[in-house]
């Protein structure tokens, strides 16, 4: 059983999912929030096994979430849900730790397959692709792109504190900055 | 360059984006004749026109006074019959005709019908001064500061040979009155006129930035509709979407293809929300599709190194048909330059036997073998086409190299809506 929290500002979606999980009998909703202050306290109170976040959400960084709750003990998996679901995405969120991504427009049955995947511990992310990465990549400060690139092989904030010689903390910031960077990919609230 | 191409690219993604591009640079690109134009506007708004009938009114009614009140010349009737003909009658001339009007040749025929009758009074203190002065308020409020201050001097120099003809030397300037009255006679059109082109000039600033703003104001409003379709319904008819395809397993085989209808429906209207929302982001404002093609072409090649043809005009269609099958064209082409790294792009529009087809075929990577996954850019395209009733099809070529997308439109009795 796979128990799923889930993460949304338009309620419309939330109790979609909510309905569309009820019959499945090994993925239970156990938490359903728009984000903000209420998704820490749930998170903690419910402690899920999969988060399915919205990647847009108004006023809250979705990359900056899922990196925090990569952080968590224990570790949820993170799962993004978007309405602009693409290939483009395939980097910001492996530089935010994400699991998964499933689009707004899919059936039922391909989200219920992607949440299963992710739920054993499957990547479910679109491959990253050179001229992607010359995309993403090319804006970025020297800086930057080392730790995108130590991020992208899989380095933890540890690892990225020692080769940056820096503290935990200070690494910590320095992945975040970048989350910002190359966030996007939605359209801003005019 | 090739690198370059592609993150500009993808920066420049197909799907909506919020950023509006023309609206917003239009102003800054006021071509010289379309400043022209909208001083001349001006010259109507700010009544400009009226100011120049009243100031003629009046400059006749005091030089028919100052004839009738003293023995000007021996000739005093043909003088006031001159005066009548220069007053009223270029007065009529300029209200009835604009072209007159912004006429710098009729200006210049008018201020030297005012200098002749000056010069016929034999005085350079002439009852007709007033006359002469007001030829110079629609050249001042037409004409930019400069060349307006330019017609100013001519004026003054004009006026000063004038004055030398009705006799003026260096002995009528003995006495200080008779001088300053020259200075007065002289420095006033430059005042006239300065003082009204700049005043001209300060109320079309003034318009061109209530325009602009205007156009700001439009651009959010646009903006905001186009969020809140995104945000709003295009997320509950996802919802609808998600909840009807978890049915799907459970309804009885007789209601099945009723789903799928719905479901089709479903996804269609996100398409449709797509495309409006991309609408309002970079209006097509009438154009023809040709005309939009051509535009992303040329964006497109201006910023990689693909060289993009595109051959055929399309007829006027309706606003939607126009905008579906534009998003579909767009999204082709940028496909081709973003993954297929094409180096040549074609794009034929033919128009035969109430069909309007369009094929767009690129010398790239070809199709991939695998859709890749999260990549819905095709199916959004089939949507897309399916609203309008059109045909879309994909083919690569024979070793796998190069893409041609076909878009097969029918356009039987479609009127432009």
């Amino acid at each position: 059983m796979i128990r799923i929290m889930l993460v949304d500002d338009h309620a419309a979606v939330r109790a979609g999912l909510q309905t569309v999980l009820e019959p499945e009998i090994d993925l239970v909703a156990v938490a359903a929030t728009e984000g903000n202050e209420q998704l820490w306290p749930q998170f903690r109170r419910t402690s899920p096994d999969l988060v399915l976040l919205d990647y847009h959400l108004p006023g809250q960084s979705s990359l900056l979430i899922c990196r925090r709750l990569k952080a968590m003990v224990p570790t949820p998996f993170v799962a993004f849900y978007s309405a602009y679901a693409d290939a483009t995405l395939s980097i910001p969120l492996r530089l935010a730790g994400a699991d998964g991504l499933a689009s707004k427009g899919v059936a039922a049955s391909e989200l219920f397959d992607v949440l299963r995947r992710v739920g054993r511990g499957e990547k479910v992310l679109p491959p990253v692709t050179r001229d992607l990465q010359e995309a993403v990549f090319g804006p970025l400060s020297p800086e930057d792109r080392v730790v995108a690139a130590l991020l992208l092989d899989g380095a933890t904030v540890a690892d990225l504190a020692e080769v940056l010689q820096v503290d935990a903390a200070g690494a910590a910031v320095r992945v975040e900055r970048l989350l910002g960077r190359v966030a996007g990919g939605y359209p801003a609230r005019p | 360059m090739e690198t370059a191409c592609v993150v500009r690219a993808f920066q420049d993604r197909s799907k909506p984006r919020m950023t509006a591009r023309a609206p917003l640079s239009r102003p800054d690109r006021l071509s010289v004749r379309a400043v022209a134009a909208t001083r001349w506007r001006a010259v109507h708004q700010d009544r400009w026109l009226l100011l120049f009938l009243l100031a003629r009114g009046i400059a006749t009614v005091a030089a028919i006074g100052l004839l009738g009140a003293h023995r000007v010349t021996a000739h005093d009737a043909w003088l006031a019959l001159g005066a009548l003909l220069a007053g009223p009658g270029a007065m009529l001339l300029a209200a009835s005709s604009e072209r007159l009007r912004r006429s710098p040749l009729a200006w210049s025929v008018d201020g030297l019908v005012a200098l002749g009758l000056v010069l016929a009074s034999e005085d350079w203190r002439s009852p007709f001064y007033l006359l002469a002065l007001s030829t110079l308020i629609l050249p001042a409020v037409t004409l930019n500061l400069r060349t307006a201050a330019l017609w100013g001097f001519s004026f003054v120099a004009a006026y000063l040979g004038v004055a030398v003809l009705c006799g003026l030397d260096a002995r009528t300037l003995d006495s200080t009155i008779r001088l300053e009255t020259l200075a007065t006679h002289l420095l006033v059109p430059l005042l006239v006129v300065l003082a009204l082109s700049y005043a001209s000039d300060v109320l079309v600033r003034l318009r061109r930035e209530e325009e602009r703003a205007r156009t700001l104001a439009i651009d959010s409003e646009r903006r905001r509709i186009a969020w809140e379709l995104h945000d709003s319904a295009k997320q509950r008819v996802h919802s609808a979407h998600l909840l009807l395809s978890s049915v799907g397993d459970r309804v009885d085989a007789g209601a099945v293809s009723t789903v799928d209808q719905a479901l089709r429906e479903l996804q269609a209207a996100t398409a449709d929300m797509d495309t409006s929302v991309s609408e309002l982001q970079t209006p097509a404002d009438g154009r023809r599709l040709d005309v939009l093609v051509r535009e992303r072409a040329a964006e497109l090649a201006a910023i990689c190194s693909a060289r993009i043809a595109v051959q055929g005009d399309a007829p006027e269609l309706p606003a939607t048909l126009t905008a579906h099958a534009y998003r579909i064209v767009a999204e082709a082409l940028l496909n081709a330059v973003r993954h297929a790294r094409a180096d040549n792009i074609d794009i034929v529009i033919a128009l035969d036997n109430e069909r309007l087809t369009i094929r767009i075929s690129d010398d790239g990577h070809g199709l991939p073998q695998r859709a890749r996954p999260g990549a819905h850019g095709m199916s959004f395209m089939g949507h897309r086409a399916a609203t309008i009733g059109a045909r879309l099809n994909f083919t690569s070529g024979r070793d796998g190299r190069g893409t041609t997308v076909a878009l097969d439109i029918p356009i039987a009795d479609e009127a432009p809506r």
